[in-house]
C-alpha cells in the first residue's frame, strides 16, 4: 500500500499545502515536486501557503526544504508564507539556532492569504499584521 | 534506578518516522509537556537522520533514569552506529558544520545539544559514533 501523500490545494490564485503529522523525506519531496510543477505550469498563481498548524516536529532538514520551496516560489514569481507554526515548534527551532530567514510567517491561513493579497497590491509581505 | 524502555533499529527513513511517533508516545506517558516533547522528538530526529545519512543506520536505546535521593526523572536517548565515525567531533559540534552527505542546515548536532539537558558525542573514526542525550522531566 502506498504512502498517503500531502495534497496541494488550489484556492483561487494561491496554492495551499496543509502539511500534517510526521514529515518524512518522501512526503516533503512529493510536496516540493507538486508545487514546482504547478507553479511552473500555471503563471497565474501569486503564492504558496505552507500550513504547518498540524505539524508537531520541524527538524533542520524540513526547515531547509521550507527555505528551498520559498526560494523556488520566488524564482517563478510567487511568494511563500508559512502559516500556523506551533509555539513549541517555533521555540524548538529558535533553541536549535535555526531561523527561517526570508520565509514570512502568519498565525493562520486566513492571515497568510491576506498577506499574499496585500503583497499583490504592493504592500510588503513581512508587514506588521501577523 | 535505570530502566531500558525501548531499543529500536533505524535503517531507513520510515523507521525515523515510526521512532519519532514512539518517542512522542513515551514522552506523553512520562508526563512531558508539549515543549519538552517537541525538543526530545526533534533532537532524536536530527541524530537519527545523521545516523542514517552517514552510517547507513544504527540503533536507539531509550532509558528512564530516576535518582534515588531526589526522585528526579530523566529520559536518556543513546543513538549508536557503526559507521565511519567523525574525524573531528569538536568541529562537528560547531553550528553550520555539515558532513559530506548532509541534507540539513548544519545545525543537527549543535542544535540537539542546545535542546538537551546533557549531551555527549563519542566517535572513533572507522568504528562508529555514539550520541547520548539526557532530558530532565
Amino acid at each position: 500500500m502506498g504512502k498517503e501523500q500531502i495534497p496541494v490545494i488550489t484556492y483561487e490564485d494561491v496554492l495551499l499545502v496543509p502539511l500534517q503529522g510526521s514529515l518524512d523525506d518522501e512526503k516533503i519531496q512529493s510536496v516540493k515536486d507538486q508545487l514546482l510543477e504547478k507553479l511552473s505550469g500555471d503563471k497565474s498563481f501569486c503564492g504558496v501557503i505552507l500550513d504547518v498548524s498540524a505539524v508537531n516536529v520541524v527538524d533542520s532538514y524540513t526547515a531547509r526544504v521550507f527555505g528551498e520551496l520559498s526560494q523556488s516560489a520566488k524564482m517563478v514569481g510567487g511568494r511563500c508564507i508559512l502559516s500556523g507554526i506551533r509555539p513549541e515548534v517555533a521555540y524548538t527551532l529558535v533553541e536549535m539556532g535555526i531561523s527561517l530567514t526570508g520565509l514570512p510567517t502568519a498565525l493562520t491561513v486566513k492571515k497568510a492569504l491576506k498577506k499574499l493579497r496585500d503583497a499583490e497590491a504592493g504592500e510588503p509581505v513581512n508587514g506588521k499584521n501577523n | 534506578m535505570e530502566k531500558i524502555i525501548e531499543e529500536l533499529v533505524v535503517d531507513n527513513s520510515d523507521h525515523i518516522s515510526e521512532i519519532r511517533s514512539r518517542i512522542r508516545e513515551i514522552c506523553v506517558r512520562e508526563g512531558a509537556g508539549a515543549v519538552k516533547q517537541t525538543k526530545m522528538v526533534t533532537a532524536c530526529a536530527e541524530i537519527l537522520r545523521n545516523t542514517l545519512n552517514f552510517a547507513g543506520g544504527g540503533e536507539i536505546k531509550i532509558k528512564k533514569v530516576t535518582k534515588n535521593d531526589s526522585g528526579e526523572t530523566s529520559l536518556i536517548f543513546v543513538v549508536r552506529d557503526k559507521g565511519p565515525g567523525i574525524d573531528d567531533p569538536e568541529k562537528a559540534m560547531q553550528p553550520g558544520w555539515s558532513g559530506p552527505r548532509s541534507k540539513g542546515l548544519g545545525k543537527g548536532l549543535s542544535g540537539s545539544k542546545n535542546l538537551s539537558d546533557e549531551f555527549e558525542l563519542e566517535s572513533v573514526p572507522g568504528e562508529g559514533t555514539t550520541v547520548t542525550m539526557r532530558f530532565n522531566l
